[in-house]
């Protein structure tokens, strides 16, 4: 790693993996059980993507 | 501007805050020009922004300012890159922000780093000072913020985003609407540890808070002796995972409610709706002739009266000394799409600024303001009695702002006066329309005047020397 610009902080790159891991297979188990239960949803959750055509 | 007799940058007009990054700065020509220079180390990641679709992508979303390449030495050992950046019209500090200001500053960063990261590149860093507003709306000023992406590289910037956005949202959705403030004495954005302190046990248990302010300053504490270089990495959609879940939590922040003493001013004064109107009237008779472009009020409140300016075409910074007044300010600014209204929360009597390496790096207002009018309405009573301001310090001081002033006058026959003087002694036997005239005179030049009918005020417009 060559983060050299700022201090990223040890303990911030330490948690970001940890957390990480948490939220990315929250994000997993909810597209997949959505799509287990056949709810069709375009996105997942409520995050405001930027369309390339506004 | 800052002069080159202050201690800073070795460049000459290289700008006070940009020294940290040796891929390039920020600097201004002989002219005045602004110009940011990209260094050879510099070149690639630049490209990497430029080369791909994500630099067009995020000027035409106004997400990113545009700029012009100027010079292109890049092919020579030694060359250069110059660019001319799209300029913002007044520069504001993180501090100066409302709450909603702020949210919208943090959710616009994530905006890019998500969309940066679809094209395998990242932001190097996420201080709230690349933000600014413009057209009434946040946008990213630092061209060079922006690296190529590695895969399986946690973010570099996720410390300093969790500092500058969301410990102060979280305090001010949580604990107190004014800790935003703490912004001026941290200047890298408020420590993890700290507001953790201060923010209330309903507040830390909420997943977000705990995983990105509470467990951060837990695992900051832990790390803090640790020297080994770091060689964890992480997928990128755990990386996306982490953002995303910023946005919804920053999303959901709303300002403390409380009452604050100016929070609902334009509905509770002493002014008929009339002799509201009668003032708004004589504001436009005063800038009619002259040839305004720019305008600050000082103390503008919700921006009831900068709306007159803004309806002459003129662009208008509305200062105000409360948080709730400057918030209702902008969330109107956003709701009309205005583009000449900048809300700001300044207190005038303790403005920010000059903070930072040698007190150097953020400017005063004096230095970054170049506007042709300023307005002082319902102030000058402020100033004068709660703050003991002698006239001529206030005159002297507003000298420093614009050329033309319109300052309303405030007799002790009014009721606001009555009241600021009903809990003390009045000391105050230089304060009264002869004075304020005198004090003026010595540094302007007197254009008009005219009594606010249905009040005992008076409006002055002045022309400074």
């Amino acid at each position: 790693m060559h983060f050299g610009y700022i201090d990223p902080g040890t303990g911030s790159l330490v948690l970001q993996a940890i957390i990480g891991v948490v939220l990315g297979a929250i994000v997993f188990l909810r597209t997949h059980i959505i799509s287990f239960f056949g709810k069709f949803r375009s996105h997942s959750s409520d995050e405001p993507l930027v369309d390339d055509d506004k | 501007m800052t002069t080159s007799n202050k201690p800073g940058p070795s460049h000459n007009n290289q700008l006070g805050s940009s020294f940290r990054d040796p891929a390039g700065f920020i600097y201004k020509s002989p002219k005045g020009e602004l110009f940011r220079q990209i260094n050879p180390v510099g070149f690639d990641d630049f490209r990497a922004l430029t080369d791909s679709s994500l630099y067009e992508l995020l000027v035409k979303n106004r997400l990113l300012v545009a700029h012009n390449i100027v010079e292109d030495s890049s092919k020579k050992a030694t060359g250069k890159i110059i660019i001319k950046p799209e300029m913002v019209r007044y520069i504001s500090y993180p501090f100066e922000w409302s709450f909603s200001q702020l949210k919208d500053a943090a959710l616009a960063t994530l905006k890019i780093q998500k969309l940066a990261l679809e094209h395998d590149v990242t932001l190097k860093d996420a201080s709230a000072y690349n933000i600014q507003f413009s057209k009434g709306r946040p946008i990213f000023i630092d061209t060079l913020s922006f690296e190529s992406y590695k895969q399986g590289e946690p973010w570099q910037a996720y410390r300093q985003f969790c500092q500058h956005f969301f410990a102060p949202l979280a305090l001010m959705a949580y604990a107190d609407l004014d800790l935003s403030q703490m912004l001026r004495v941290y200047i890298d954005g408020i420590p993890l540890g700290l507001t953790t302190k201060l923010l209330p046990r309903k507040a830390r248990i909420k997943p977000s808070i705990y995983m990105h302010i509470v467990l951060h300053s837990k695992a900051q504490k832990a790390k803090a002796s640790e020297h080994k270089k770091p060689t964890r990495t992480i997928p990128k959609r755990n990386l996306l995972a982490i953002i995303t879940n910023l946005e919804a939590a920053i999303s959901k922040l709303k300002p403390l409610k409380s009452s604050t003493e100016w929070g609902e001013y334009y509905d509770n004064t002493n002014y008929t709706t009339s002799s509201a109107d009668a003032k708004a009237k004589i504001i436009r008779q005063f800038i009619e002739p002259l040839a305004i472009n720019s305008a600050m009020d000082m103390a503008g409140n919700n921006g009831r009266y900068s709306r007159v300016l803004n309806k002459a075409g003129i662009f208008t910074i509305c200062n105000d000394i409360d948080p709730n007044a400057v918030e209702s300010n902008y969330l109107y600014t956003k709701a009309h799409n205005e583009e000449r209204m900048l809300p700001l929360l300044v207190n005038l009597v303790n403005p920010g600024g000059a903070i930072g390496w040698a007190n150097n790096e953020r400017e005063v207002i004096t230095d970054r303001l170049q506007v042709d009018l300023i307005m002082a309405l319902a102030l000058v009573h402020h100033l004068a009695i709660s703050n003991n301001l002698p006239f001529d310090s206030i005159a002297q001081y507003f000298s420093q702002f614009s050329p033309y002033l319109i300052i309303e006058f405030v007799p002790k026959t009014d009721s606001q006066v009555k009241k600021l003087l009903s809990t003390r002694r009045d000391i105050f036997s230089n304060y009264d329309e002869q004075a304020f005239k005198n004090a003026f005179a010595s540094r302007y030049n007197l254009i008009d005047e005219k009594i606010i009918s249905g009040s005992k005020r008076t409006l002055y417009l002045f022309k400074r020397k």
